[in-house]
Order: structure tokens, then C-alpha cells, then sequence
């Protein structure tokens, strides 16, 4: 009986220097140490990447040309809406001046 | 609905900054190797980080709406935008079925 014991222990003592030498971990208990946690991949700049970056979104919007040869960025979209807006100024449709509008004359006439 | 765009930009930050501290509260917490003062106090740690730095509170959302439901993952765009990209020919390889 008392050989089977021993075995036992020497079993276990082969399984702690074979873990020692090899560089395994040596858990006989199976004690949870939440190595699974350290083993996890990072997964944040990925997490990050779902929206492209600042410079990737300006990048986007630069004609492939200007971009070979260098040139500022500039927004194509902000461009068109100012061309748009000097349009419809030049046809008197543009928005009103600064105290000019509605409700600045409503309030205006108010305070007489 | 471009606060929602911004906020979830943000929160995506939040999660990248914070990766780091989370992976080591949540290995001392699950270690039962440890003391179980220290396994408790990194426990309240965990819950004093925001939670908008978790990741699994993240949701993907619309590129160009910010819509939360309804979104195609592999377009990161809501249905209805979608469609009208689709229907543009903007989406290479997407066709309208028709049979």
C-alpha cells in the first residue's frame, strides 16, 4: 500500500521537474489562475479601426492627382457649397445680414 | 444623430486607453491563487472603470447616419444607406436581385 503512495509522489515530483525544465506550468490542484486572460489578444486598435482616421477621411477627399503632386488639402464638399452659396447670392436669394432677419427686426420692434 | 458618432468614437478611445489596466484587474480578480483582499479590491477596480470603456458595451453603427440598429457589419452601414449606395453603384460587387 504504502508503494502505490510513493509512486504516486514520485509521479508527481517527475511532473513538477519535467514542468520546471520544459518552462510548463505545474498546477496538480487545477487552482484557476486566469492565465486564459493573459493569453487573450489585445483587441482595442481594432475595436478603434471601425472608423476610419482623420487623416484617411481628408486623405479620401483629395483628388488621387493633387495628391502625387503634393498639393494642400483642401475639402471638395465645403468648396461646392460656397460656390453654390455666391450663386444664389448673385440671384438675391442669399440669407439675410446679421440683425437683419425676423427675428432680429420682431425684436427690434418690441423694444420701440 | 452625429453626437452618437462622436460619443461612440470616444468610447472606442476610452476602451484602447484603458485595454491595458482592465487585463490586469480582470487577471488578478479571476486568480484564486491570490489573497482574497486583493482579489476584491481589483473586483471594485474593475467596477469603477467606466463602463463605456468595456469593450463588449460597444456597439458598431452607421458610418454615415450613426444608426444603431439595422446596421450590415461587413458595409458598417445602416439599411437604408445601404440601399441607396447599392442602388448609386457605390458598393462594388453588390448588385439588385432580380430574377
Amino acid at each position: 500500500m504504502s508503494g502505490s503512495v510513493s509512486q504516486a509522489a514520485r509521479k508527481l515530483k517527475v511532473a513538477e521537474l519535467s514542468a520546471k525544465i520544459f518552462g510548463n506550468a505545474f498546477n496538480p490542484t487545477g487552482a484557476r489562475t486566469g492565465s486564459y486572460i493573459l493569453r487573450q489578444n489585445f483587441r482595442g486598435e481594432h475595436i478603434v479601426r471601425y472608423y476610419p482616421s482623420e487623416t484617411d477621411a481628408n486623405m479620401a477627399k483629395v483628388p488621387r492627382l493633387g495628391r502625387m503632386m503634393g498639393e494642400k488639402y483642401y475639402d471638395i464638399d465645403e468648396i461646392d457649397r460656397l460656390n453654390a452659396l455666391d450663386k444664389r447670392k448673385a440671384r438675391g436669394k442669399g440669407g439675410p445680414k446679421k440683425g437683419e432677419g425676423k427675428r432680429a427686426t420682431l425684436a427690434k420692434g418690441k423694444k420701440r | 444623430m452625429k453626437s452618437r458618432i462622436l460619443r461612440n468614437i470616444k468610447a472606442r478611445k476610452s476602451i484602447v486607453n484603458k485595454e491595458l489596466e482592465r487585463t490586469i484587474w480582470r487577471y488578478m480578480s479571476r486568480n484564486t491563487t491570490l489573497e482574497p483582499q486583493i482579489r476584491m479590491q481589483a473586483q471594485l477596480a474593475l467596477n469603477r472603470t467606466p463602463r463605456e470603456a468595456s469593450p463588449t458595451a460597444i456597439k458598431n453603427r452607421c458610418l454615415i447616419t450613426g444608426r444603431g440598429r439595422g446596421v450590415f457589419n461587413e458595409w458598417k452601414m445602416c439599411r437604408f444607406q445601404f440601399r441607396l449606395h447599392a442602388l448609386n453603384g457605390d458598393l462594388p460587387g453588390v448588385d439588385k436581385a432580380s430574377w
